[in-house]
């Protein structure tokens, strides 16, 4: 007994305990953050290098490629494996501060919403109605389209959309807490509301709320790629996985790894962030630990 | 000598939408300090409304129509949210019916009864851990320092309730409200946890308005009892009294139902349908009589 509480709550026993997902998701995981923020040593070239006597360059497996540019060039001659590791940097960047600031907006709403009931839940349950009723990539290409391009207006972009996700996810979960006998205790002890709020049924959707967070880093990823597409997020030299895929769809017969190396990078992140979050959620929650 | 809970003709509908079910129709009773009074009744009698409407925990349909309830000596019926937290915790507490649910799951055991202790005696955090061991070391649980550091889960129901018990009696609260507080455990540890209660109401002095269906746990445990249905008190008396002649018919019947195990292979004697459509019927003329005076004013 006593050893089994050793391991569970030491930093060993995390990785002992964790399923394979959330090994594989955290690797995902910490190779972007790793990327991202070594990113001037890892990369080979600068990532706005232009080199047009080396352009469409094709990757080291096939013939004719100079093991100079492993993952070949683009139409100018730049680096593409620069490019993509550069653009690791705003994809976390989006992914970290815009899923966090979503999450804190939609969580206090949702707990508001789901705590009081009432007016107040009556008021927030139709705001989400409305706010789901916009096609949300139109609404996020107008929203950027007023505040101007650039990567704040991607993040506000993503925040003021998808606030209705965490919201109507932590409302519900309130309300099932808030029926547990264990917050009828904790009223019986002389908790206040807020205590009780933010003390008692907090911490209990937290497991939720990290899977969600996840969940959430992901779509930003993709949503972030969307708006560099359009052309809408940072300036369009700067390497993002989105504005890859724009160049690249341009010479999609002459040169198909210009779009097949930043879809991958977009899809394992994504799935990356999505393992970790499942793989968290049921390793930190003390019920379903074991 | 004062006493400590005073509850005068109380009653108290649920109100939904336009209809409205009585469930309590004038009840009345007192509790002296230090005294253990038990309510008996089946379920919906309303014995947990009385717990509750104390407490102030009332559901929010819940609605207190007449009547009022003193504690000591000062009226709590209406009182607002923010003294009734005064009160919650340290006057009086509650020791809940079912402990596989009433323990927040995420939060360690120590934390849980540690944060009670520096809510409502500010004791700082090293007092307030020791405390908890003494606290857990009254409950007889063994090795305290242990059990502090595991979660709900990991315990039985048995030391989860003797857990509850412990905070119940934190701070010395001068009235606990125990709702069925050994329904949801096995016989075995229902008669070690009602040792338990009994034990440290004796030490401690402190009241108990102990509600249960089980006349058994009543004979054990109270020093007077009410036997409650469809929210009336039908009989109140010393517990010796109760179990030795029994006044009300539906008491009787009530001793006559248990089932005992000294005559194992007697028939079971459920109570006489005569007896209880009697006393619906009455239950029925009250209402009547109530609404009649209500229309008569308007």
């Amino acid at each position: 007994m006593t050893d089994s509480i050793l391991v569970r709550h030491s930093p060993l026993g995390f990785v002992l305990a964790a399923s394979p997902r959330t090994i594989v998701g955290l690797s995902v995981f910490l190779l972007i953050v790793f990327t991202a923020i070594a990113s001037p040593w890892l990369a080979p070239h600068d990532p706005l290098e232009q080199d047009l006597l080396n352009s469409f360059l094709p990757p080291f497996w096939v013939s004719g490629a100079d093991p100079a540019f492993l993952l070949g060039t683009d139409n100018l001659g730049r680096d593409v494996l620069s490019r993509l590791i550069y653009g690791t940097r705003v994809a976390l960047t989006v992914a970290l501060v815009a899923a966090t600031l979503t999450g804190i907006l939609g969580t206090t709403v949702g707990l508001l919403a789901g705590f009081y009931g009432g007016w107040v839940d009556t008021l927030v349950s139709r705001m989400v109605d409305i706010w789901m009723a916009f096609p949300a990539v139109l609404l996020s290409i107008v929203l950027v389209a007023v505040i101007g391009a650039g990567l704040h207006a991607v993040i506000i972009a993503i925040i003021v959309i998808d606030w209705t996700r965490f919201c109507r996810v932590v409302r519900a979960e309130t309300m099932v807490q808030c029926q547990q006998d264990y917050v009828a205790s904790a009223v019986t002890i002389g908790l206040s509301r807020r205590r009780r709020l933010f003390k008692e049924i907090l911490p209990n959707i937290l497991p939720l709320l990290i899977s969600l967070l996840t969940l959430e880093m992901g779509i930003a990823v993709v949503v972030e790629a969307i708006l560099s597409y359009v052309g809408l997020s940072v300036a369009s030299d700067a390497a993002t996985w989105g504005g890859l895929i724009q160049e690249g769809r341009l010479y999609i017969n002459q040169a198909p790894w210009l779009m097949v190396f930043p879809i991958t990078c977009i899809v394992v992140a994504v799935l990356g962030f999505n393992a970790l979050g499942d793989g968290l959620r049921s390793t930190l929650d003390p019920v379903l630990r074991r | 000598m004062t006493a400590l809970l005073n509850i005068h003709n109380l009653h108290l509908e649920i109100q939904q939408g336009t209809t409205s079910l009585p469930i309590l129709r004038g009840v009345s009773l007192s509790l002296q300090p230090g005294e253990v009074l038990g309510l008996v009744g089946e379920s919906s009698a309303g014995k947990t409304m009385i717990g509750k409407a104390t407490l102030g925990i009332l559901p929010s349909q819940g609605v207190i129509t007449d009547g009022e309830i003193l504690f000591d000596g000062a009226d709590i019926t209406h009182i607002s949210v923010k003294a009734r937290r005064r009160l919650l915790g340290t006057d009086m507490a509650m020791i809940p019916q079912d402990p596989m649910t009433s323990l927040n799951p995420v939060f360690r055991i120590g934390s849980q009864i540690a944060d009670v202790l520096r809510l409502h005696l500010g004791l700082k955090s090293k007092e307030a851990d020791q405390r908890v061991l003494e606290l857990l070391d009254n409950v007889h649980i063994n090795r305290p320092e242990r059990v502090v550091k595991l979660y709900p889960h990991e315990l039985s129901g048995g030391m989860r309730q003797r857990i509850l018990i412990a905070i119940a009696f934190a701070c010395r609260p001068r009235l606990i409200i125990a709702d069925e507080p050994t329904t949801a455990l096995d016989v075995t540890i229902q008669r070690q946890v009602l040792r338990l209660i009994k034990e440290l109401q004796v030490a401690s002095g402190t009241a108990i308005l102990f509600v249960t269906h089980d006349l058994g746990v009543v004979a054990k445990i109270c020093n007077r009892v009410g036997v409650i249905h469809a929210g009336r008190i039908l009989e109140l008396s010393s517990a010796r009294d109760l179990f030795e002649a029994p006044t009300h018919p539906y008491t009787q019947a009530l001793m006559a139902a248990t089932p005992r195990y000294d005559r194992p292979n007697s028939a079971l004697n459920p109570v006489p349908e005569a007896l209880v459509s009697a006393l619906w019927d009455d239950v029925r003329s009250y209402d009547r009589g109530e609404r009649s005076v209500d229309t008569g004013n308007a």
